[in-house]
C-alpha cells in the first residue's frame, strides 16, 4: 500500500503540478503584499494618522456614518452594529486587529483565500488526478497490475491530501517570506482575540480570550485545510466521473465560483444552507464574525462538509470499482 | 536522476508532516471554537498611546454631516478644505486629522459619544475642536418642512442648551486649551414661504449656542447664518439642507480666518 501511495507521489510531482502551484504563489503574492500595502497607506492619508488607535476610531465613526444611511439594508445593519461593537472591544483592550508584520499577512490571506483562492489551488491538483489517466491512457497499464482497485484509487486520495497539506504549509511559508519583505518579519506573538459570539444586536464577550497569533494561525489553516480536502475530495469524485482533463476542472470551477455566488444570497435562500459552498468561510467562526445566514454554527458547517465529502467518497469508490475500461 | 529522487522524498517527508500540522491545527481550532476557555478573561489596560508631536497640528471633529461634508461634490467638507489650506501653509508639519462626526448625530448623542473612553483620549491631543451641532436637534421639530411645531421646537431647544453645555464642560475637562470652534446654525429654507418664521427659529438658537458657548474658555462660535441668507439654493447641495462645495467653501473660510488667530497667539 505504502508503494503504492509513494507511486502516486511521485506521479503528482512529475506532472509538475506543485510547481505550477508555487509559481502562481510567487506571482500573486506580491501583488496582494503590494495591494495591502496601497491600502493601508491610503488609509493613513484619509485618516490622516498612523496611529492605529486613531485610524480603528475613525473606522468605528465611518461605519457609525453607514448605519445612519437609510440605503444600507437591515440585515447588513446589525453586521455592521457588531462589527462595531468588535472594533470598540479591540479599541477598549489597546489590541490593534492589523499590527503590520508578515504573519499578520499570512492570517489576512487564509481569512481571505479560504473561500476562492485556496480552493482553486487544490482544483488544480486535484481535478486531473483520475481523468488524466484516462486522457492519457495509461489507465488500463494501472488496473492490469495484480492490486485491487479500490486500493489504487485510495492511494491516489492517500497522495492527494499529502498533496494538499503540502501546498498549504508552502502558502504559509511563501507569505511570510514575500510579504515579510514590506512588512517586516516581527509579529507570531502578537495577541489576536477569538471568541467574540452574539446574540442579536449584542456582541457577547464572555468567552473572550487571546491567542498568540502564530496559534492563531495554525488554526486558521487547520480549518482551511479542512475545507481544502472536502474541495479535494469533490474535485476527486469529478475526476473519476469525467473521463476528460478539462471537463473535469470546467465542473469544478464553475462549482467553485457559482457557489460562492450563491452563499452570497443564502441569507435570502435557506435551502442553500446544504450546499457545501455555503460553508467555506470557516475562518469567520474563529474570528468571531457573524454571518447573515440564520442558524450557522460550526458543528453545523463541519456536518454538512463532512456529508458532502462522505458521499463524495462513496461515489468516487463505487464508480471506479465497477467501471469498465475499454478504450 | 539521483537528485531527483532525493528531492521527491523530501517533499513527500514534508507532505506527510504538513498534514499532521494541520490536523493538529484543525482539532485545536476544533476545540477553542466549540469550548472556549473562560479563564483567560481580558481585563481593561489602560492605554499609554504614544502622544501626537505637538508641532503638528490634530484637528479632532465633532457633530453631524456638516463636519461629516455630507453634499460636497467633491467629498471635502469644511473640514477637508481647512485642513488642505493649514497644510499648505505649514508644509513642514502633517496636520493630523480625525473626523468623528456622525451623520444625523442630535446633541442627546453627541453627548453619549464623548463618554467614549477613545473619544476623549482624542480630544485630549486636539490642537482644534471644530464641532456642528444641533441641526438635527431643530430639525425634528419640523415633522413637515414647511411646518414648525413651536411648542417641540422650544422643548428640543431647552435640551439641545443642557447638551451643549454637557458636551463643552467635558471637553474642557478633558483639553482645557485647545479652542474649539462652535458652528452656529443656518436656515436652509430661507427660500421658502415660511422663511420668517424658521428663520426667527434659527437664530434664536444660534443664540442659545452664543450664551452656552460664551460660558466656556477658548469657545469660538462661528456664525454662518448670513452665509446661506440671501441665496440659500447657491449654496445648498441638491438635498436642500447640505452645504454643496461652494458653501463648504465659505464655512472653511470662516473657520480658517478663526484659526489663524489662534496660531498666530501660539508662536507669540
Amino acid at each position: 500500500m505504502s508503494n503504492l501511495i509513494y507511486n502516486e507521489m511521485i506521479k503528482m510531482i512529475r506532472k509538475k503540478r506543485l510547481l505550477v502551484i508555487t509559481l502562481i504563489l510567487i506571482v500573486l503574492i506580491p501583488i496582494f503584499t503590494y495591494a495591502q500595502y496601497k491600502m493601508l497607506q491610503n488609509t493613513i492619508k484619509n485618516v490622516g494618522s498612523s496611529n492605529w488607535r486613531t485610524i480603528l476610531q475613525q473606522q468605528i465613526v465611518d461605519q457609525q456614518n453607514r448605519l445612519a444611511s437609510s440605503r444600507v439594508p437591515e440585515e447588513y445593519k446589525h453586521l455592521i452594529k457588531l462589527n462595531i461593537q468588535q472594533r470598540q472591544y479591540y479599541l477598549d483592550h489597546n489590541i490593534n486587529p492589523n499590527a503590520p508584520g508578515a504573519p499578520t499577512f499570512v492570517r489576512g490571506f487564509v481569512e481571505q483565500g479560504i473561500s476562492l483562492f485556496l480552493p482553486l489551488l487544490v482544483i488544480i491538483l486535484a481535478a486531473d488526478i483520475v481523468s488524466s489517466e484516462h486522457s492519457l491512457g495509461t489507465i488500463k497499464l494501472l488496473l492490469t497490475r495484480p492490486v485491487p482497485r479500490w486500493k489504487i484509487l485510495l492511494s491516489k486520495y492517500i497522495a492527494l491530501l499529502l498533496n494538499i497539506s503540502f501546498v498549504m504549509i508552502l502558502t504559509i511559508l511563501l507569505c511570510y517570506l514575500i510579504s515579510g519583505i514590506i512588512f517586516g518579519y516581527k509579529g507570531w506573538t502578537f495577541p489576536v482575540i477569538s471568541g467574540f459570539q452574539s446574540k442579536g444586536e449584542e456582541l457577547i464577550t464572555d468567552y473572550v480570550h487571546v491567542l498568540p497569533q502564530w496559534k492563531y494561525i495554525l488554526m486558521a489553516y487547520g480549518l482551511a485545510w479542512f475545507i481544502c480536502i472536502v474541495i479535494g475530495t469533490l474535485s476527486f469524485m469529478v475526476s473519476v466521473l469525467m473521463k476528460n482533463t478539462a471537463s473535469s476542472m470546467g465542473v469544478m470551477l464553475a462549482a467553485l465560483i457559482s457557489g460562492n455566488l450563491l452563499e452570497q444570497v443564502a441569507h435570502s435562500w435557506p435551502a442553500l444552507k446544504y450546499s457545501a459552498f455555503t460553508h467555506l468561510r470557516l475562518t469567520d467562526y474563529l474570528a468571531g464574525n457573524t454571518s447573515l445566514i440564520p442558524g450557522m454554527s460550526l458543528p453545523f458547517s463541519l456536518t454538512v462538509l463532512s456529508a458532502w465529502a462522505i458521499v463524495s467518497l462513496v461515489i468516487a469508490f463505487a464508480t471506479f470499482t465497477r467501471q469498465d475500461v475499454l478504450t | 536522476m539521483h537528485k531527483q529522487k532525493w528531492m521527491s522524498v523530501m517533499i513527500q517527508i514534508t507532505a506527510l508532516l504538513s498534514f499532521l500540522i494541520l490536523a493538529a491545527g484543525f482539532v485545536l481550532s476544533i476545540q477553542d471554537i466549540l469550548s472556549p476557555p473562560t479563564t483567560n478573561a481580558l481585563t481593561k489596560k489602560e492605554e499609554i498611546p504614544p502622544p501626537i508631536k505637538k508641532e503638528n497640528g490634530f484637528i479632532v471633529g465633532l457633530g453631524d454631516s456638516l463636519t461629516r461634508g455630507i453634499g460636497d461634490e467633491k467629498g471635502l467638507g469644511y473640514i477637508g478644505i481647512v485642513r488642505a489650506q493649514l497644510q499648505k501653509k505649514t508644509p513642514n508639519s502633517t496636520i493630523q486629522f480625525t473626523n468623528l462626526a456622525i451623520n444625523g448625530q442630535t446633541s442627546s448623542e453627541l453627548v453619549d459619544q464623548l463618554k467614549q473612553h477613545h473619544v476623549q483620549h482624542l480630544i485630549k491631543q486636539a490642537r482644534w475642536i471644530p464641532i456642528t451641532i444641533g441641526g438635527n436637534d431643530l430639525r425634528v421639530s419640523a415633522k413637515d418642512i414647511q411646518k414648525i411645531d413651536l411648542k417641540l421646537a422650544e422643548r428640543n431647544r431647552i435640551r439641545f442648551e443642557k447638551n451643549l453645555e454637557q458636551i463643552l464642560a467635558t471637553i474642557r475637562t478633558h483639553n482645557p486649551q485647545a479652542p474649539v470652534f462652535l458652528f452656529s446654525l443656518y436656515n436652509p429654507y430661507g427660500d421658502l414661504a415660511d422663511k420668517e418664521l424658521t428663520s426667527s427659529v434659527v437664530l434664536e438658537w444660534n443664540e442659545t449656542l452664543q450664551a452656552v458657548g460664551q460660558k466656556y474658555p477658548n469657545v469660538v462660535i462661528v456664525p454662518i447664518f448670513d452665509l446661506f441668507q440671501l441665496q440659500p439654493s447657491k449654496y445648498l447641495s441638491s438635498d436642500h439642507l447640505h452645504p454643496n462645495h461652494e458653501g463648504y467653501q465659505r464655512m472653511a473660510m470662516r473657520l480658517l480666518q478663526v484659526i489663524e488667530d489662534t496660531s498666530k497667539g501660539r508662536e507669540q
